[in-house]
């Protein structure tokens, strides 16, 4: 996959500043109370209720192998809308904050070198630069698929 | 294909699926009386509905095949044939090709064989020949019959509905059919109910008629051109005699003045208004009290409202989204009253307008849970197809009675109990129910018996499966489970251990695998798919007499009691069918066997669980033990509190994510948390392995 002009919006982690297609974000929340689920990877937070909808949340920080950071007030709950498993589904990402939305155009978006990352290359799809700063794009459906498909085929074997 | 072809269709595949049911259905009454007119009839009129819906909707496909079967049906319903086993497998083979074409176009599904259409097509075409020689046989006959109905008369009534066209029911044409079959005396047109010009709604009809004809053939004419919109229209025919021609009919003398063209319609009002109603008149003259009227007329607008009740067909899905919206608003509301509460207090006003509210809610659910609510009939009835066919293909002979097929339950739950149901009627039919011969030779009647009878106690639906057959048989049981290795070698089971054997997994007692019974799938399947519905399965049975399988399921899925515990920084449910009791946590009783807790609990010791550590949260206070159940095992739990009894709405964690280990879903909490529900069985389950 490669990354296409559009219109992104950015969010921070630690230093860094990634972007995932507005298209795929349905709102931002404030942070709400999660419950745990038993026997999931650190990264799965647990579950929230959005306006009834039980929805799963996944710490961004964590997936990536990043420091654990306590949430604060600034602390947002990115709610995204993807295409997974063949079905449409809604699914949180926990992130530091939300900075702006950025209209990229082709000639901003440039191809993602393949080293020097902390976070794994494989979720990068493109480098978008604008005033000097440089924000990761994220594939999104594969940062909330990869693993997490695998425990869904383990299941259904049981 | 346009939205509106697609609606069309899907209103065609609805209706289709119900002419096809009752088909089926009057075909298995047809089985046992063949002869029947008024099945003939229901089926003739299924199949005509069927085609022109068909027809409608451009399937040419079916709409031809249902008219070379109305061509049959109409043969036998006017007695032109004789019905015979023959005529009733072409039939039962039709409507499986029909099934066959339906589910080709709702769900893709493999379109029928055109070879078996035409097969079927030539049988029916070679039936028909048959009975032309035999009207001609029977030709002098109906000639004199004719004869002597040349001469009849009819006075025909219509009054059609008000919303009569948009049951596609076109009063012009059927009385423009009529003229064509019949010779028209006299019309009369009533246009007593039509308002002033632009009052008119031109999608209601306001006209009645009276029609006098003499028809060729009699009452059967006219009732044949009205045989459909006699069903919701109130449509008469009255024989009348020659002579009555000449008064044509007792018409009101207002009525009569308004036809003849000397009044208007209004004229007529004006004077009818100042009229006093016949209740007021008797008031006056004291025949009765005034309350009594009253009473009466409170009546009669009731009766019309009765008569006015309509049906609306809904998706399922809405009514889904309706519910769980209900189920928001009523956590939006405990939130509120958090929020009122958390303020310090609540005067006497807000206190009754949320007492109001909750009350209000609670109908509002109560009424919305009530439209799920189906009879369980649509479930039951096509089982008679499959014992039909199995008890054939086995030679057997055997007799299914249904019993209690308008007990209504949950929509959802009638589909999952579906299959169940299935595989527990075959393996009643498959292993319960013995050969003639055999039965004969144990001196029972020839002609096994299955009751399947559903009915509803304490709050549940109890579905039960009898059959008069051979029983679990103690000896063969044992002597399988001990080759299966699920008993030691020397074992003997008791008739009730042999009972339940039979829900192990694992343990099929079929000597071999028929197409019948399915492939490996046993009785552990059935126990497990009715367990998901939160239901659960016994089986009583008398070696020789035969078994019955009960099954207890709840009225409904989308609302359960629960209790609300905490687990470590958590707060979980347990379904309250699961709990057994509750107990401090007073380590001393707590025992180590094999490295494993075990507690004392009715004479036996069950395993003990530290549900924070089996789930993998953080500590807790430890300080409560729950004992929980599923089928005959229990399970003692170490939680932390336990908080209370609430009615839940269940929640899919699958929707947005996946099924979770130990979790039957979720559900949201009075404070807008979520919680998640424990699944007793799962975790009962994980232990024992």
């Amino acid at each position: 996959m490669e990354a296409k002009a559009g219109i992104y919006l950015t969010l921070r982690l630690g230093k860094e500043t990634y972007g995932i297609p507005v298209l795929k974000v349905q709102e931002i929340i404030g942070r709400t109370e999660i419950t745990e689920i038993p026997r999931m990877p650190q990264y799965i937070k647990g579950v929230i209720n959005l306006r009834g909808k039980i929805i799963p949340l996944m710490d961004l920080r964590l997936k990536f192998n990043l420091e654990e950071k306590a949430y604060t007030d600034r602390t947002v709950f990115v709610v995204l809308e993807v295409h997974l498993a063949d079905k449409k589904r809604q699914m949180g990402i926990v992130v530091d904050s939300v900075s702006e939305v950025v209209k990229l155009e082709d000639a901003m978006i440039e191809p993602p070198p393949s080293y020097g990352f902390d976070v794994d290359s494989e979720f990068i799809v493109g480098m978008g630069k604008q005033n000097e700063k440089v924000i990761m794009l994220l594939d999104i459906e594969k940062v909330l698929t990869e693993k997490e498909m695998a425990f869904i085929a383990e299941e259904a074997k049981e | 294909m346009s939205d509106l072809d697609r609606e069309m269709l899907e209103v065609f595949l609805t209706d289709a699926e119900e002419q096809l049911t009752i088909f089926e259905n009057e075909l298995l009454n047809m089985e046992a009386n063949p002869d029947d007119e008024e099945t003939i009839k229901t089926i003739f009129r299924s199949m005509h509905t069927l085609k022109g819906s068909a027809g409608f909707v451009n399937l040419s496909e079916v709409e031809s095949f249902t008219h070379k079967l109305e061509n049959l049906l109409s043969e036998l319903r006017d007695k032109h044939l004789k019905n015979n086993p023959e005529i009733i497998e072409i039939l039962f083979q039709s409507k499986d090709i029909l099934n066959s074409m339906i589910n080709a176009i709702s769900s893709n599904g493999e379109p029928p064989d055109r070879f078996k259409i035409n097969e079927v097509e030539k049988m029916i075409k070679d039936i028909i020949k048959t009975s032309s020689t035999d009207i001609e046989l029977e030709e002098d006959e109906s000639q004199l019959e004719q004869q002597s109905m040349a001469e009849s008369y009819f006075r025909v009534e219509l009054k059609f509905r008000t919303d009569v066209f948009e049951t596609g029911t076109d009063p012009i044409l059927l009385i423009e059919d009529l003229s064509k079959q019949c010779i028209v005396i006299s019309t009369a047109m009533n246009i007593k109910n039509v308002p002033l010009f632009p009052k008119i709604n031109p999608f209601e009809n306001q006209l009645s008629w009276k029609i006098i004809v003499q028809s060729p053939n009699g009452r059967k004419t006219i009732d044949d051109v009205f045989m459909f919109a006699a069903m919701d229209n109130d449509i008469v025919v009255e024989k009348i005699e020659k002579d009555e021609l000449e008064v044509v009919e007792e018409s009101k003398i207002g009525e009569l003045l308004i036809r003849e063209g000397y009044l208007e319609e209004s004229e007529i009002e004006e004077i009818m208004d100042r009229h006093m109603k016949i209740g007021e008149e008797l008031v006056k003259e004291g025949k009765v009290t005034k309350k009594i009227v009253d009473t009466m007329a409170e009546k009669q607008e009731e009766i019309r409202k009765i008569q006015r009740t309509n049906t609306l067909r809904i998706d399922t899905d809405k009514l889904d989204r309706i519910i769980e919206s209900i189920g928001e608003v009523v956590v939006v509301k405990s939130r509120i009253r958090q929020i009122m509460e958390r303020k310090g207090w609540m005067d006497l006003e807000e206190e009754a307008t949320l007492t109001e509210l909750d009350r209000y809610i609670n109908n509002l659910q109560k009424d919305v849970m009530d439209t799920r609510m189906v009879p369980i009939k649509d479930t039951l009835l096509p089982f008679r197809r499959l014992v039909r066919d199995i008890a054939k293909k086995q030679e057997k002979d055997i007799d299914l009675e249904i019993l209690g097929e308008s007990t209504e339950l949950d929509k959802t739950i009638t589909e999952k109990i579906k299959d169940p149901l299935k595989h527990m009627l075959r393996n009643s039919i498959d292993h319960g129910i013995e050969s003639p011969q055999e039965r004969i030779g144990l001196g029972k009647k020839p002609k096994g018996n299955i009751i399947l009878e559903a009915s509803h106690q304490n709050g549940e639906v109890i579905i039960t499966i009898s059959d008069d057959g051979k029983g679990i048989d103690r000896e063969a049981v044992t002597k399988k489970a001990i080759e299966r290795g699920l008993i030691e070698k020397d074992k003997v089971l008791t008739q009730e251990e042999a009972n339940k054997m039979i829900f192990r997994p694992g343990f099929s007692t079929a000597e071999q695998v028929t197409d019948i019974s399915g492939r490996g799938v046993g009785m552990d399947v059935v126990k497990d798919n009715i367990n998901s519905i939160q239901g659960e399965i016994e089986i009583q049975s008398e070696p020789g007499k035969g078994s019955t399988f009960t099954i207890h399921i709840p009225l409904t899925l989308a609302i359960i009691e629960g209790i609300l515990i905490s687990v470590g920084s958590n707060k979980m449910i347990i379904p309250i069918q699961s709990v057994v009791k509750f107990l401090p946590l007073e380590a001393n009783k707590i025992h180590r066997v094999n490295h494993e807790q075990t507690i004392e609990f009715q004479n036996a010791y069950i395993p003990v669980i530290d549900l924070c550590r089996q789930l993998g949260f953080k500590d807790g206070t430890k300080a409560m033990l729950i004992i929980v159940q599923s089928g005959n095992s229990n399970i003692a739990l170490i939680i932390d509190e336990v908080i209370g009894k609430y009615q839940i709405v269940i929640k899919s964690l699958e929707e947005n994510f996946k099924k979770v280990k130990y979790c039957a879903g979720a559900t949201v909490l009075g404070d807008g948390s979520v919680a998640l529900i424990l699944d007793a069985k799962s975790l009962i389950r994980s232990y024992r392995q």
